[in-house]
């Protein structure tokens, strides 16, 4: 072909696309009253135009078939019986399946997106930018991201070390209070130059800190408008769906109503263009396996028509796709049956009717025993829910025996940047995805520990039942929290997902920050349960959790509980009692690396508080503390026979001989001086839990 | 004589004292690669395996993961998952020590983490030193990831294939049993 006739095919193919989504539109405007025939006034003009162009470059299949569905619009429009307009309906779908077919055909070569304004300031103000320069635009933006959240995290850990500095510098300042009058007042002209430079320091964070928020907004509002160009509405995908839904209807001799119930608002397009395959099928599911033949659905009284209804609309943070039919629902006795043969649950497992529908989400489920080309391979739903999964969403499922099925798919709106809680659980932190969470409340702990006894425990909440459930347990940490003396509330997260609605007990809520979820590799492809990890603004590592699998395949799993075969000793928990973070920080992650469990506290009475709780086999012992110092503690220790016999060892700037003299007496059995070298700390724990051990 | 006679006679003189370098003998070169301890063995792996060697990073735990699976760190930014070699070949998991070290090696594009006893630098081997793996006593549980085998300085040397890690389908189950929560 002459380029000058390629390029010109070319436009001609858009124009074509758009007249051919512009009919589908208005064919479904006519489908919801077949009485009403003024759409079809539009689309006969639609067609005159697309008969029009595809003459100018050739296309004699298409400009026919276009000719030919005019003159059927025209017949259609004259007729005035009405019991016609059914098979009209049909056969000039058949028509314009055909038509889209020939488009699509041939439609080749790499894909033009439109940059449309919005707002319509004027229609032809439009743009062909090349597909991947948009997506490299997006990935640019969401780099310059990360690194503007790097560079916060620097920032924090900057004004971290400042502060601390002041709090030293503070300290210095009193010590140098008690030395005498006559003391070298040139060491007080230098501390007072520190705190002058700390203040500089202070002044600079602030304003960094200032610059970067600027920045941010700039940055957000760039992706946003990045994000922009590349929605599309929902309503785009419906013209495919109702033709894949006609297809698969005859093939099966089915006789279905493909209707669309809601389609308002936008999604990003690469987003739909991947669900696209998921959607067709759970179509092809909703035909094939949902909707009865025709004979059983006169049988039970249904209407002739199989109905099968699509909604896409928008929830606060998601973007969600409901497809329901009215069909035989799913048959719970057949998967319960198929779940026992392949060993996932065991034979007098209780399960609820949402856990058994899940099932068909495993890799190798088909309840079918013919498998056919249409559906019942057995490889559909599993992939299904891998592809929601990978953009970070979920798919619920609502079923009632012979009533019929839907299900509800959630996908998070922007794909990378969002937004998370971060709760601790046995002084891990884990991150969950805000706009997962509907809602945060505080329970007083009596409440708590009165559901929690319970064989099946339930949350109650402006009159809704949700399941109760500790983090701790899910992950396998610990049956149930511990209550600290002091604390009178805990915090409970509230999830309302359509068939599932989870109350997550977690210790403590400790923010929320922005997040980048990173995956987290093949390694861990295979579980549900996390969604990912992130990093903090101290650099740490924060799995991201996905509450729903979580609580779904917990629920699941809850019966299979083998005990956990350890090769290895149980591990000694040390607990490490100091006033700085820092300090608490260095030494948690240097035990650890060294497999210890580390539990920490921050002064000497949440020390003691823990210490009832935990049980730990040693303990590390700051000497200056607030609230209750070292030597506090450690004659509190040596007063309860619980714990008189746990190893402290004492680490402390001073040592002096008072000091030593205290700690003897108190039987301390190390006393050593800040800062302690590693390997010598080591071998002095090693050897006090081995002595330990023997006692 | 002038100056630059006098420079040509020194030349002259060198040349005539210089000791020969002795003659090498070329025996082939197998290559080279980076050495490491574990499990009381001494590994080589391929220079272009290893991507960067760390200290011990600060790593976050994953609730209910095997005794091999250590954890996640930050890497710069970019996530590195961290697993005890020893702890996931041999079942003995790695007691660290001051000498431990992280091999990080790269994978389809994602990045791995394997602890190690200690690193010991870069070892070159000669083709002459080749022998069996199987030869090498008490190799056990380290037999499939021996890709070739050496004596050299009077030590059996393994040279280990990290492909073969990644090959074993065991290694992408990092929960232990009791926790699969997705298979």
């Amino acid at each position: 072909m002459k380029p000058q006739s390629q390029s010109l095919l070319l436009i001609f193919l858009e124009e074509a696309k758009d007249l051919a989504d512009a009919i589908a539109t208005l064919t479904q405007q006519w489908h919801s009253d077949l009485q009403k025939k003024d759409s079809l006034v539009e689309i006969k003009r639609n067609l005159h135009t697309l008969k029009g162009g595809s003459r100018m470059v050739n296309q004699t299949e298409l400009s026919t078939l276009a000719h030919e569905l005019e003159s059927l619009c025209e017949t259609i429009l004259i007729d005035e019986n009405e019991k016609n307009n059914r098979n009209y309906y049909d056969l000039f779908c058949q028509g314009q399946d055909q038509m889209v077919t020939i488009i699509d055909a041939l439609c080749a070569g790499p894909p033009v997106e439109k940059i449309e304004k919005k707002h319509n300031d004027s229609p032809n103000d439009l743009m062909r930018v090349r597909a991947d320069l948009l997506e490299k635009l997006n990935e640019l933006s969401i780099e310059n991201n990360i690194m503007r959240l790097n560079l916060s995290h620097h920032v924090a850990r900057f004004n971290a070390q400042v502060l601390e500095m002041i709090h030293i510098t503070k300290s210095l300042q009193e010590k140098m209070r008690l030395i005498p009058k006559d003391a070298d007042f040139r060491i007080t002209s230098e501390i007072m130059s520190l705190i002058n430079l700390c203040k500089g320091l202070t002044q600079l964070h602030v304003n960094i800190e200032g610059l970067l928020s600027l920045q941010s907004r700039v940055e957000l509002e760039l992706q946003d408008r990045l994000v922009d160009t590349r929605m599309i509405p929902f309503s785009h995908i419906l013209p495919r769906l109702a033709h894949i839904a006609r297809q698969v209807a005859a093939e099966l001799n089915k006789k279905i109503d493909f209707t669309v119930a809601q389609a308002e608002g936008e999604i990003d397009r690469n987003l739909l263009e991947h669900m696209i395959p998921s959607l067709e099928h759970l179509l092809r599911n909703a035909i094939d396996h949902g909707i009865e033949t025709p004979i059983v659905r006169s049988q039970l009284k249904k209407p002739e028509l199989g109905k099968i209804e699509v909604r896409f609309f928008r929830q606060g943070n998601e973007a969600c796709i409901a497809m329901s039919d009215d069909g035989a629902g799913l048959n719970l006795e057949a998967i319960r049956k198929k779940a026992l043969t392949l060993g996932l649950i065991s034979e007098n497992a209780h399960l609820s009717e949402e856990s058994i529908s899940r099932f068909i989400f495993e890799p190798g489920f088909s309840t079918r025993e013919v498998v056919n080309q249409i559906s019942g391979r057995g490889l559909g739903m599993d992939i299904v829910n891998t592809v929601v999964k990978g953009f970070g969403g979920n798919i619920s499922i609502e079923s009632k025996k012979s009533l019929g099925t839907k299900f509800t798919i959630r996908l998070p709106f922007t794909t990378s940047m969002n937004r998370a809680l971060l709760v601790m659980v046995q002084e891990q932190t884990y991150g969950i995805l805000l706009s997962h969470v509907e809602r945060v409340v505080l329970l007083n702990v009596k409440q708590i520990k009165e559901s929690l006894n319970q064989a099946s425990p339930f949350f109650y909440f402006e009159n809704k039942e949700y399941h109760l459930r500790y983090l701790g347990s899910i992950l396998g940490l610990r049956e149930k929290p511990i209550f600290f003396g002091q604390k009178e509330t805990l915090p409970i997260l509230l999830f309302d997902f359509a068939d599932y609605k989870a109350a997550l007990l977690v210790d403590s809520l400790s923010g929320s920050q922005e997040v980048v979820v990173q995956t987290l590799g093949p390694q861990f492809k295979l579980i549900d349960a996390f969604g990912g990890a992130t990093l903090l603004a101290d650099g740490r590592v924060v799995l991201i959790l996905d509450v729903y699998s979580m609580m779904m395949k917990g629920v699941n799993k809850s019966i299979e509980d083998a005990p956990v075969k350890s090769l290895e000793r149980p591990v000694p928990m040390i607990m490490v009692v100091d006033d700085s973070i820092t300090v608490r920080t260095v030494t948690k992650n240097f035990l650890e690396r060294y497999r210890y469990k580390v539990v920490t506290a921050k002064d000497g009475v949440e020390a003691l508080e823990k210490v009832q709780q935990l049980k730990p086999d040693l303990m590390l012992l700051d000497l200056e503390m607030p609230r209750a110092d070292g030597f506090e503690v450690a004659e509190k220790l040596r007063d309860t026979p619980e714990f008189s016999k746990i190893p402290i060892i004492m680490i402390t700037f001073c040592v002096g001989d008072k000091q030593r003299a205290k700690a003897k007496e108190l039987q301390i059995d190390c006393f050593i001086k800040k800062p302690y070298q590693e390997p010598e700390l080591l071998d002095i724990i090693q050897n006090l839990l081995e002595k330990n051990k023997g006692s | 004589m002038n100056a630059f006679e006098t420079l040509l006679d020194l030349e002259k003189n060198c040349k005539a004292h210089a000791v020969n370098l002795p003659r090498q003998i070329i025996s082939e070169r197998n290559g080279f690669g980076i050495s490491f301890k574990a499990s009381g063995f001494h590994f080589v792996c391929a220079m272009d395996q290893v991507s960067e060697v760390l200290k011990w990073p600060s790593f976050t735990e994953l609730p209910s993961s095997r005794s091999w699976f250590r954890g996640a760190a930050n890497l710069r930014g970019r996530l590195l998952p961290i697993s005890d070699l020893q702890g996931f070949v041999s079942g003995i998991p790695h007691q660290a020590g001051m000498n431990s070290r992280v091999l990080v090696i790269p994978f389809k594009s994602y990045l791995y983490g394997f602890a190690v006893e200690q690193v010991l630098g870069i070892e070159h081997f000669f083709k002459d030193e080749k022998k069996s793996a199987t030869e090498i006593p008490d190799i056990g549980a380290y037999l499939p990831y021996a890709k070739e085998a050496f004596e050299h300085a009077e030590q059996p040397w393994i040279l280990f294939d990290f492909e073969a890690v990644f090959a074993n389908p065991n290694f992408y189950h990092v929960l232990s049993s009791r926790m699969e929560l997705g298979h």
